[in-house]
């Protein structure tokens, strides 16, 4: 059984479903089609199938890590397993990995509004303004940023229904040949596609605020499976939109996607999309920031206030020093093999490390009941 | 202190939006480029603009911007200056492209302006085969919105396949299609008129076919099938013409070989203008002629692009979609000119009183 968190603070077991999902989504589903071009091109669905199975076998592990923790998240993991120092070395490293994380999210974002609508305004001016509202929701608390995440599921799944309006234009068949491609290009778009439904490592952090039910794997892996239909959902209309010739070269094709869409009084429908997914970036980036600063205050039994505001300090002095488009190719690249060891190398070497733990602990206690 | 920080919070933030520190554009204040042409002249390109002024009369009088210049942005940036307010061109409804400009290559104005994320994907590109400043004074005449509704209204109930810059760029950019346009041209009553399709290679104008072969041409495509076909008719040893006016369609696909596919088209509509001593009892014949005729102008079509080695119907997107190892270079080169297509067309008999002259004994 896991540990959990009083009746009064924790969230009902269904809201978790919007908590996964949310953290999953986030700009990468704007451009995401055509990085997978250069992989598997128009087979790499297959990919996101695949990743879609992983990270659902990824997150039963998180439920086994969560079990094993005596204060249900990974900060008293790490400090029952490895001690007091190494527990706090390896702590304040996943307080810098979720800064990263974080400023990565943001940074990402304003490079779309700069590059479709406000080419003139100053980068740290937009980085301000969202971070400080992403700071006044953590502020309020868990259940808001909760509130933020619900929002951010129900706006893109609207969306989705209107890209059934340049369906028209579109033809299936240029998905066709199928699986014409090699394992190394399948290989090539797995390592592009994982990052996308990167995210859900948050729930080490918030465990004990979801209460138990016995249904609650089954809501994550729903969550998950939902995250696996839109990407591909949006994956198989932009190819049949674009072509894959064309894909490979366009930067931000689901906003381009949306640029056919126009209607008698919304002319430019992609302004209000832009927008829109806003209220889609400030749900992951509630839950970075309150995770970081959960971590943080756990660790160093800080308040917790001054904690969101200090972390909020750090990630607009980070943001607003990336100015090049080339420091954030950078840091895509940086970020997205930060995630990929973090989720594939060191989770499950911690989760190996904990079953061997478990097990000798049940031996040790067979022989000590032995003995008595 | 909790609720006083949160206060403080959510004041800055309120001061933030009232400062409106961001780049504000004033729909009086700019000029709405709506119609640009270019064309290339002796030396560089000549660049038209028509843009519509709302400051005297609500429907809006229109005002043409021209410039020279050897680059597209410098063309703009010159009409920028030329004018009292700033250009934009972010509502932009129709790009025309002069013809003698289209044969040497549209590569550097439409990378730089079709790819313009400010740029909707709905602008009309056309081709004029008509000097640049005719087709501009004739528009100027009218309402801004008129070639813009013309294009929309002839694309939906005409012989022409829809032609805006997301296709344009899709057939640009693919390996297996090759990009067309509609050509433009002065009409009668000082209009602008359709006259037929331009084929591209790559980004240089090659073809140009006419206003029935592009009906032809739009069968081929399967997109929206619409539009008025004169057909020729063998009677009696005598030739005669009839209207089909064809009101939907479909097209089918199938693939034999890398170097045999079969079109099978499928229309329905009716017959109109029948001529003296035919009837609507003389459907059946007039079907079958109907398909013969198509099936051979179709024909002839498809293999005078085979000739010019140039493929707008996208043979070659449809081959990739069925050969593994496909190879744009070796299929153009050594399999296209040779290609076999086997073209099948079924008419079908859309009953209707609108044909006129069409109850027998009348």
């Amino acid at each position: 059984m896991r540990y959990t968190l009083d009746k009064k603070v924790t969230i009902y077991p269904l809201l978790f479903f919007f908590l996964i999902h949310g953290s999953q989504t986030g700009v990468g589903m704007l451009n995401f089609s055509m990085v997978l071009m250069r992989g598997a091109e128009q087979d790499s669905w297959v990919t996101l199938l695949l990743c879609g199975i992983l990270f659902s076998l990824l997150l039963l592990m998180f439920f086994y890590l969560v079990t094993q923790a005596p204060k249900g998240d990974i900060m008293s993991l790490h400090t029952s397993i490895f001690g007091k120092t190494i527990g706090r070395v390896l702590n304040s490293l996943l307080y810098l990995y979720f800064i990263m994380v974080l400023v990565f999210y943001l940074r990402t974002y304003v490079n779309i509004i700069q590059i479709w609508v406000f080419p003139y305004t100053p980068i740290w001016l937009w980085c301000l303004i969202i971070l400080l509202t992403a700071m006044y929701m953590v502020a309020g608390g868990f259940r808001v940023v909760v509130g933020m995440n619900f929002w951010g599921v129900l706006f893109p799944s609207l969306l989705i229904l209107i890209f059934f309006y340049p369906f028209k234009f579109a033809s299936l068949t240029e998905l066709l040949p199928l699986f014409n491609h090699n394992l190394k290009e399948y290989w090539i778009s797995l390592k592009l596609s994982l990052p996308l439904f990167a995210g859900i490592e948050m729930f080490l952090v918030y465990a004990p605020f979801v209460s138990i039910h016995k249904h609650n794997k089954r809501v994550g892996i729903a969550a998950i499976v939902y995250t696996t239909l839109l990407y591909v959902l949006i994956f198989i209309f932009s190819v049949a939109y674009f072509d894959v010739d064309f894909l490979s070269i366009i930067e931000w094709p689901t906003l381009k996607l949306s640029k056919t869409i126009s209607f008698r009084l919304i002319e430019r429908f992609e302004y209000i999309y832009v927008f829109t997914w806003l209220i889609v970036i400030i749900g992951p980036l509630c839950l970075a920031l309150w995770s970081s600063s959960r971590i943080f205050m756990q660790e160093y039994k800080a308040k917790s206030h001054a904690i969101v505001y200090i972390t909020t300090g750090i990630v607009f002095i980070l943001c607003s020093s990336i100015q090049s488009p080339k420091h954030l190719e950078l840091l895509e690249q940086m970020v997205n093999t930060t995630v990929l060891s973090f989720l594939f190398i060191y989770l499950p070497l911690l989760f190996v490390v904990c079953w061997i733990r478990q097990q000798t602990m049940k031996r040790h206690n067979k022989s000590q009941s032995n003995i008595g | 202190m909790k609720n006083s920080c949160r206060r403080g919070a959510l004041l800055l933030l309120c001061f933030l939006l009232l400062t409106s520190c961001v780049h504000k554009t004033i729909i009086d204040e700019v000029q709405i480029i709506s119609v640009l042409g270019f064309d290339k002249t002796d030396n560089g390109y000549h660049g038209i603009s028509m843009f519509a002024d709302y400051k005297k009369s609500e429907l809006g009088d229109n005002f043409l911007l021209e410039a020279d210049g050897k680059r597209a942005r410098i063309i703009l940036s010159k009409m920028s200056d030329a004018s009292s307010r700033p250009i934009s061109i972010a509502k932009l409804k129709v790009m025309i492209v002069g013809e003698r400009f289209a044969r040497e290559g549209i590569n550097q104005f439409s990378e730089t302006i079709c790819i313009d994320p400010k740029v909707s994907s709905n602008v009309y590109m056309v081709i004029s085969e008509a000097p640049m400043i005719d087709i501009f004074t004739m528009i100027q005449a009218r309402d801004p919105e008129h070639l813009e509704n013309l294009l929309t209204q002839t694309m939906e109930n005409g012989n022409f396949p829809t032609g805006n810059m997301h296709y344009y760029l899709k057939n640009y950019f693919s390996k297996g299609q090759d990009s067309s346009l509609p050509i433009i041209d002065v009409g009668p009553q000082q209009r602008v008129s359709f006259s037929g399709y331009g084929i591209f290679k790559r980004d240089q104008l090659k073809m140009k076919i006419n206003y029935v072969e592009s009906f032809l041409f739009k069968l081929m495509l399967g997109d929206h099938i619409y539009g008025v076909y004169p057909a020729d008719i063998m009677k009696g040893g005598a030739k005669k013409e009839i209207v089909f006016h064809c009101m939907s369609g479909g097209l089918k696909q199938k693939y034999y070989a890398k170097d045999h596919v079969r079109y099978v088209v499928r229309v329905k509509g009716f017959f109109q203008d029948y001529p003296e001593n035919m009837f609507t009892s003389d459907n059946q014949m007039l079907i079958q002629e109907l398909e013969h005729n198509l099936e051979q102008q179709l024909d002839k079509l498809v293999r005078s692009f085979q000739k010019a080695k140039l493929d707008p119907i996208g043979f070659g997107n449809f081959v990739r979609q069925h050969q593994r190892d496909w190879n744009a270079d070796t299929f153009y080169e050594q399999v296209y000119p040779n290609m076999k297509v086997d073209i099948e067309v079924k008419v079908d008999m859309q009953e209707t009183d609108q044909s006129g002259k069409n109850s027998e004994g009348i």
